[in-house]
């Protein structure tokens, strides 16, 4: 749990809010917020929050419900009690086991740049370029590595 | 090298059906009882590129760091461990465990939970708890 201290702003338990918020620093959310919420530092949705909002910030902390994409400039984070519905595109991602995300996440790809299915490996393959091995199956066991074919290598090196 | 499994019956879920039932520590593959259908048990260790159309199994799927797998569905019923590329769906009934180095790109990825190091890059629809069809 944060500090007091991280957020100069704090909407109350009791407190809807509907329309756009912007914030300097940090806020903590604990009431309602239906709209846009910005900020240039952390974002806290605290639990027993339930917000309906786009959230644009540099950390956002989920701890509560969140409907609504999520934009953060460095790191979101997703506590055991909090959930996720909407789109999500930040640099980092923590996940506590039992926090819900459901919807669309680009974590640690710049926006606009290329997938991470590459992973700076080469290029991506798609699922049809390659072979698959036998009735569909992959063939593989616990101690031999995957043999690739010759196309298959080939395929990489492209 | 050699992998010791613990001995005894070690329990699975079937990937197609999620029904649960007991096999030998050393099964490989089995048939389900409440699907009939034949299903893979063991680990799968991916260490270089990997282009199938499923890769699924009920064991644990490792991915490593010059693993790559392009798949179109990659199903562990154990979890995934990644600290390589893949590339496809994933479900998984355990955890899916994304390395520093680790990107994964699919459509969707459903599991219990999922562990994701600083660094590591996904792109796709997430449903984490994943929810089975009908839920």
């Amino acid at each position: 749990m944060s500090t007091n201290g991280e957020y100069a702003t704090t909407i109350g338990p009791d407190a809807v809010f509907k329309g756009d918020l912007e914030f300097e620093s940090g806020a903590r959310v604990l009431g309602r917020i239906e709209g846009t919420v910005s900020s240039k530092g952390k974002i806290l949705i605290a639990e027993g929050s339930e917000c309906t909002a786009t959230v644009t910030a540099r950390d956002v902390s989920v701890e509560g419900v969140l409907t609504g994409n999520v934009e953060a400039g460095d790191r979101i984070s997703v506590a055991p009690t909090g959930q996720v519905h909407g789109d999500i595109q930040a640099a980092r991602m923590t996940m506590a086991e039992g926090a819900t995300v459901n919807g669309f996440c680009r974590i640690g790809v710049a926006a606009g740049g290329k997938g991470g299915g590459g992973g700076g490996r080469g290029a991506a393959a798609s699922p049809g370029d390659g072979k698959a091995t036998g009735n569909g199956q992959a063939r593989s066991d616990s101690e031999q590595e995957a043999k690739p074919t010759a196309k298959a290598t080939a395929a990489a090196k492209r | 090298m050699i992998r010791r499994r613990p001995a005894g019956p070690r329990p699975i879920h079937c990937y197609l059906c999620g029904h649960g039932f007991d096999v030998p520590a050393r099964a490989m593959s089995t048939t389900c009882p409440a699907c009939n259908k034949a299903i893979q048990v063991e680990d799968v260790v991916v260490k270089s590129y990997l282009p199938v159309t499923d890769l699924q199994t009920c064991g644990r799927i490792s991915v490593t760091a010059r693993g790559r797998v392009a798949a179109k569905r990659v199903r562990g019923g154990g979890g995934i461990d990644c600290d390589g590329a893949i590339e496809g769906s994933i479900e998984t009934e355990g955890v899916v465990v994304l390395g520093p180095k680790a990107s994964w790109k699919g459509p969707v990825l459903r599991s219990r939970h999922l562990e994701i190091a600083d660094g590591a890059r996904l792109e796709g629809r997430i449903e984490v708890p994943r929810r089975r069809d009908g839920e």
